[in-house]
């Protein structure tokens, strides 16, 4: 009897093993702190118009024109999200070239500690198609529960009043374009 | 029921090793991302007192490079303008980023006839390991490790407790010193200051 409830412990132990990955399980970002943030518009006429501003010098999340934001948070100087910049832009394709998604979610980088120099240099060494804005004071992680480590992914979507309700967290590269293009899916079109 | 629960022992007990390798493998991976990088909290900004000002002649140097050759300033005397970063430790928080972010600037280098040689007080295994997770790098990675920080504390920015500064320094092709910049410790040196010392350079 002990040995047998010993086994179940033992894999009862291992099981959990593979739920903690540290603590990029606990990260979490203050939606009303995000869907406060505000940002400087991007510059380019292009930029503006995937993310449906007006011509504002300052905008915020919610007022994006998509039912949800897909939003990184990145450094230029960071060697993982330098690495993980192809998969990124295989993401933002398969999402444009998604009927069912390219009109309800709109992909944003905020490159935090960066300047508006340093966030420019990222977008074209990797050829970033979609917008990026830079977060030169760090604002973004007053509102997050731990350091972040970049990149760090959130799907968030708009409610009443432009508020944000945060779906999804990703601490750490993508890696897997497609598998995590299908989560974002199943959060918000199969409904 | 006794011999269920007998067999259910048995291929549990069977699959108890692949659980355990399986779980291990998810840990490594998650290892993977998890930060190597030690937090040594808020500094001093700057904590010496700088030997070299601009116009100086750059002290000299040869240096061990984690290639496993030697980097000497000399050798690129009347070749190219050379960009000296100094920073104060592997696996520190500003300092792992500062060069991925020069890792992916090459161009803007070469555009000013500049190239550059990154220098820290740690030795050459660590720095193997630590620019390993940067990928490629394209300039040379250099130890000051023997006699320790020897060249930071010619140029008079060791700090009292043996790393360097985070500074950055521009010789030109005439092995005068250009640039000097002892930066606060704590935060990163702008990219956009730096590449605009460089247009500044004697064509």
């Amino acid at each position: 009897m002990r040995t047998r409830l010993l086994i179940v412990l033992a894999i009862i132990f291992q099981l959990a093993m593979f739920v903690s990955p540290g603590e990029a399980q606990d990260f979490k970002l203050d939606a009303k702190g995000l869907s406060q943030m505000r940002f400087p518009s991007p510059e380019g006429v292009a930029a503006k118009k995937y993310l449906g501003l007006s011509d504002a010098p300052e905008f915020t999340l919610g007022q994006i024109g998509s039912e949800a934001v897909l939003v990184m948070i990145f450094s230029m100087y960071c060697p993982v999200c330098q690495k993980d910049a192809p998969v990124v832009n295989q993401l933002y394709q398969m999402i444009e070239s998604d009927p069912n998604l390219r009109s309800k979610v709109r992909f944003i980088g905020i490159g935090t500690g960066n300047t508006p120099y340093e966030v420019e240099v990222f977008q074209k060494k990797f050829s970033i198609k979609f917008p990026l804005i830079p977060d030169d004071d760090f604002s973004i992680q007053k509102i997050s529960s731990h350091d972040i480590r970049t990149p760090t992914f959130a799907l968030a979507r708009k409610k009443a009043g432009n508020q944000l309700e945060i779906l999804k967290i990703k601490v750490g590269e993508i890696r897997e374009a497609r598998e995590f293009f299908d989560s974002i899916s199943r959060l918000l079109v199969s409904r | 029921m006794t011999e269920f629960l007998h067999y259910l022992r048995k291929s549990m007990l069977r699959l108890t090793p692949l659980v355990i390798v399986l779980a291990l493998a998810v840990n490594a991976f998650a290892e993977d991302f998890k930060s190597s990088v030690y937090n040594p909290g808020s500094l001093k900004p700057t904590d010496s007192s700088p030997l070299v000002k601009v116009g100086d002649i750059a002290p000299d140097f040869s240096l061990q490079d984690i290639t496993g050759g030697k980097v000497s300033l000399a050798n690129f005397r009347g070749k190219q303008n050379v960009v000296l970063s100094f920073v104060p430790a592997a696996w520190t928080p500003v300092c792992s980023q500062q060069w991925p972010g020069y890792n992916i600037v090459k161009e803007l280098f070469e555009a000013n006839d500049a190239t550059l040689i990154g220098i820290s007080v740690d030795n050459i295994p660590t720095l193997h390991a630590w620019t390993h997770q940067m990928g490629d790098l394209w300039f040379h990675v250099a130890s000051d490790f023997w006699p320790h920080g020897e060249v930071a504390r010619k140029y008079g920015i060791l700090r009292s407790d043996g790393v360097a500064e985070r500074a950055t320094i521009i010789v030109d092709k005439t092995g005068v010193i250009r640039y000097v910049e002892v930066h606060d410790i704590n935060t990163i040196p702008r990219l956009e200051n730096l590449v605009k010392e460089l247009k500044k350079l004697p064509k």
